[in-house]
């Protein structure tokens, strides 16, 4: 019987579904060197607690919990000046989404939208984007699918306004 | 843009990007190596170095204040103060000790709680309301473990300059050891709890804000229903 190396097993895994980081980053982070660090910091608190997941749940919805918990208590240091963020090497190869320029318009206005949102209203169309159902993101989130379905219609209704006023 | 085309364009973005914004394993593999700089993480190296510290000072104190009781009627004195007996050094060492003890299981208590946390992966509103809990009891622990053991030493020093000619007796001597502990108790608990509040404040009330807003969405809903 072979045995799996848990870090093996986890960078593989992660490293497939890294979109999921990536996007939460995105919705969370205003500016490409926040985004480097909180990617970097959930990447950190998803091996932390590796351990916990037992695959009761999808690998998916296991990572979006850990992704948000770590966006939403990401709260920078106000007194950090771009000299003292020490990024670290392997980050340096992301690319910086002010040279990117395959970003189409209505994206733009999508990304704009969403940031008019507050952080959880931000978390649950973040989900619904993702095509996850009222139940994965009551669990994801810790509240109940009523809830989640009336919170999505104004928050859909919310973001429906800001886009048709851009 | 209607609100049915926002997944369409979601999808074709997050598709786009895999191309310019990708790591690969071994990026993924040295990232996680990487020290964190979260609030929590901060707490969780806090809370060592606090177990390390007040361990060792801790078993010294305990260490020289049985060696000073056991030989207090030969009259040699480890370690000691100007004007003390060995019996009362050891005495205070003792009591020193176990305030640093008591500190040090403490800090392992809450340290357990940090990592138990750290290593879970709760649903947002769990996690929020974790957290916070433990920023309360870090801080509060914080305060009162930061100013116990000045005030302490405070009141023991007053101890020695007011029983040093006459024994003790009930009289204002009492007064003036009172006031001092209390007013060293008083300063150090202010100064702690404004060190604490400045190093996790922010972060606290982030939570808190974050929490606000959960809860008051629910109860916007449940008002409707």
């Amino acid at each position: 019987m072979t045995t799996v190396n848990p870090e093996h097993d986890f960078v593989k895994k992660v490293t497939e579904s890294q979109g999921i980081i990536h996007k939460v980053c995105k919705i969370y982070c205003n500016d490409n060197e926040h985004r480097k660090d909180l990617f970097q910091e959930i990447l950190i608190q998803l091996w932390k607690s590796f351990g916990s997941f037992k695959g009761e749940a999808k690998f998916s919805t296991w990572m979006y919990r850990v992704s948000l918990n770590v966006a939403l208590q990401h709260i920078r240091k106000e007194s950090r000046t771009p000299d003292q963020v020490s990024l670290s090497d392997e980050l340096k190869n992301l690319a910086d989404s002010s040279t990117e320029d395959h970003y189409e318009e209505d994206l733009k206005l999508l990304y704009h939208a969403i940031s008019q949102l507050n952080d959880i209203e931000k978390a649950i169309i973040m989900l619904y984007l993702e095509d996850k159902g009222n139940d994965e993101i009551a669990e994801i989130i810790g509240i109940s699918q009523n809830y989640v379905r009336v919170r999505m219609n104004r928050s859909k209704e919310k973001l429906k306004k800001i886009l048709n006023t851009q | 843009m209607e609100i049915n085309d926002l997944k369409t364009i979601w999808k074709k973005a997050n598709d786009q990007d895999r191309s310019g914004y990708w790591v690969s394993d071994r990026d993924v593999k040295a990232l996680i190596k990487k020290k964190s700089k979260a609030a929590i993480a901060d707490v969780e190296r806090q809370l060592k170095q606090k177990i390390l510290m007040s361990s060792v000072v801790g078993l010294i104190a305990l260490a020289i204040g049985i060696v000073n009781l056991f030989n207090f009627s030969s009259g040699h004195v480890f370690l000691s103060v100007k004007g003390m007996t060995p019996g009362e050094y050891g005495a205070m060492m003792i009591v020193m000790s176990a305030s640093i003890i008591t500190i040090s299981v403490h800090a392992r208590i809450r340290y357990k709680q940090v990592c138990s946390y750290v290593e879970s992966a709760n649903s947002l509103k769990t996690a929020l309301v974790t957290t916070r809990n433990i920023f309360k009891k870090v801080i509060s622990f914080g305060i009162w473990s930061d100013t116990l053991i000045t005030p302490l030493v405070v009141t023991f020093i007053v101890i020695l300059k007011l029983y040093k000619e006459v024994p003790f007796a009930f009289d204002e001597r009492i007064i003036y050891l009172l006031v001092a502990a209390s007013v060293s108790a008083f300063i150090f608990s202010r100064l702690g709890k404004y060190l604490m509040n400045r190093r996790f404040g922010r972060f606290v009330n982030a939570i808190n804000d974050r929490l606000e807003e959960l809860d008051g969405m629910e109860l916007e809903i449940e008002e409707e229903n």
